[in-house]
């Protein structure tokens, strides 16, 4: 699961590869926490059509169950309204198949078929993999949500905050060359065997020192009973799942991308 | 010469766990760990004076990391016991813990197999391999709580506004599964990791 910046939010690897995609989900960390109630929080509103919601959403293809938290694209589209929906959904849900393109691409060895004798070392690496790849998104914060990153790292008093106005100054991070970054260049770098102590002084702030204060509360961890007992536990399951629901928010998605197709179809008509 | 036990049942296993020196083994190469070290540091850092031959856009290009992306994995994994340079029994130091990290990171990058790299760091493939390991687990436990976590509230936030200008409010994500063969794949497993391309492998 990621978003627009390539960022990787959610990671569930290690299914066996006769799985397909639903049984894949429906094994997921994500999906059991999400239809137990247990994440997200639901705080955030939104108001489509003149109906308000909490239930974030995911964008998938039609191949996904119907369930609350999942936008498919409408199956047959008959109507304008429907296949200008359908256009700007596949549009938008791209970003994940441009990431599983630019994974590949960028680490090789999820290219080619993995060599080790365990499985366990192959989730390790895709895990690594992601890692590596987060970690260089949010150094290159190209996008919106990687530049609130460094802009908490900031407040916290590391060396990011000098970097950063030049950085936005630049624009689209893929073009200016690494040179540009917070990398520090070549000064950082003390002579051979220095190199560890020289670069311990430098370089941005990473985030780990935010890993606690940013990460998302368990609302319902699974030691402890949930907080409206199992009653809430099944609410939560039959409002996730509900097709109904799925139906409503596609229709009144529709709409409210009907009403400004211009603007929002215009970025992806070239 | 009777083997001991352990050198025995490596032999008769055909290949076992790792076993490092032991009577009736090879010898190692006489390697000349500093002349690796002293490579990568002459073309990717500043050694006796001299800037690196590589400039930035190729050292992000050869490992897929930008220089702040590689110090960071480098200072975490730097004193960690594997990485750390040791003394010998024969009292010569060990490889640099830079020389594994390029190592890993060129596998990592290139895909390439574990030997390729032997030239130019001069380690043993099993050398890598082992490495690898450690540098995958060391990223993992470090990181996987901090970069793979969930949004919090305010990100959540931010992302579904951010999305409402796309037209899509409230949408937090897209999601897709994909494949990752695996070639190694044990025979008695291959049933329930076969795909429905027929190759072996995981779901991402």
């Amino acid at each position: 699961m990621c978003d627009e910046d390539l960022w990787i939010w959610h990671l569930f690897v290690g299914a066996p590869g006769s799985l397909n995609d639903i049984n894949v989900m429906h094994q997921s960390s994500l999906y059991l926490d999400m239809t137990a109630g247990r994440w997200p929080s639901r705080n955030q509103s939104y108001t489509l059509n003149g109906t308000t919601r909490t239930l974030p959403y995911y964008l998938v293809d039609s191949f996904y169950p119907r369930y609350a938290f999942f936008m498919s694209p409408h199956p047959m589209p008959t109507t304008e309204g429907h296949k200008v929906f359908n256009r700007l959904q596949k549009a938008v849900r791209k970003d994940v198949e441009r990431l599983f393109g630019m994974l590949t691409q960028r680490f090789d060895i999820a290219l080619h078929p993995g060599r080790y004798r365990s499985g366990m070392m192959l989730i390790l690496t895709f895990k690594a993999i992601c890692i590596l790849h987060n970690m260089r998104v949010e150094s290159r914060h190209e996008g919106f949500m990687s530049r609130l990153r460094r802009a908490e790292g900031a407040n916290e008093g590391g060396g990011a905050g000098d970097a950063e106005g030049q950085d936005v100054g630049s624009g689209s991070a893929e073009g200016s060359g690494p040179d540009d970054g917070p990398v520090g260049g070549d000064s950082g770098q003390g002579g051979g065997e220095g190199f560890g102590a020289a670069a311990a002084a430098g370089g941005p702030a990473p985030a780990d020192a935010h890993a606690g204060a940013n990460a998302p509360p368990l609302l319902n961890p699974f030691d402890q009973l949930p907080a409206g007992g199992m009653a809430a536990v099944f609410d939560a399951r039959g409002e996730t799942r509900n097709a109904d629901e799925h139906a409503y928010l596609r229709a009144d998605l529709t709409a409210h991308v009907w009403s400004d197709r211009g603007d929002l179809l215009a970025p992806h008509l070239s | 010469m009777a083997l001991r036990p352990r050198v025995r049942a490596w032999r008769i296993g055909g290949r076992g766990r790792y076993l490092g020196s032991l009577p009736g083994r090879r010898p190692n190469k006489a390697r000349d760990f500093d002349a690796g070290l002293n490579n990568i540091q002459r073309n990717y850092f500043e050694v006796d004076g001299q800037g690196p031959v590589y400039n930035e856009q190729e050292f992000e290009k050869r490992f897929r990391a930008e220089r702040a992306v590689f110090r960071r994995v480098y200072l975490s994994v730097k004193d960690t016991p594997f990485f750390l340079r040791r003394i010998n029994a024969t009292g010569r130091p060990q490889a640099h813990p830079l020389q594994k990290v390029v190592s890993d990171l060129r596998v990592l990058a290139y895909g390439e197999a574990a030997n390729r790299a032997d030239e130019d760091v001069r380690f043993s493939r099993s050398t890598i391999h082992l490495s690898i390991q450690c540098l995958v687990r060391c990223i993992v436990s470090k990181w996987d709580s901090t970069y793979l976590r969930r949004p919090n509230d305010e990100e959540l936030k931010t992302m579904m506004d951010r999305n409402a200008e796309r037209g899509f409010p409230g949408y937090m994500g897209s999601l897709d599964c994909s494949h990752w063969a695996w070639h190694q794949c044990p025979r008695s497993m291959a049933g329930s990791y076969q795909s429905r391309k027929g190759s072996r492998g995981i779901v991402v």
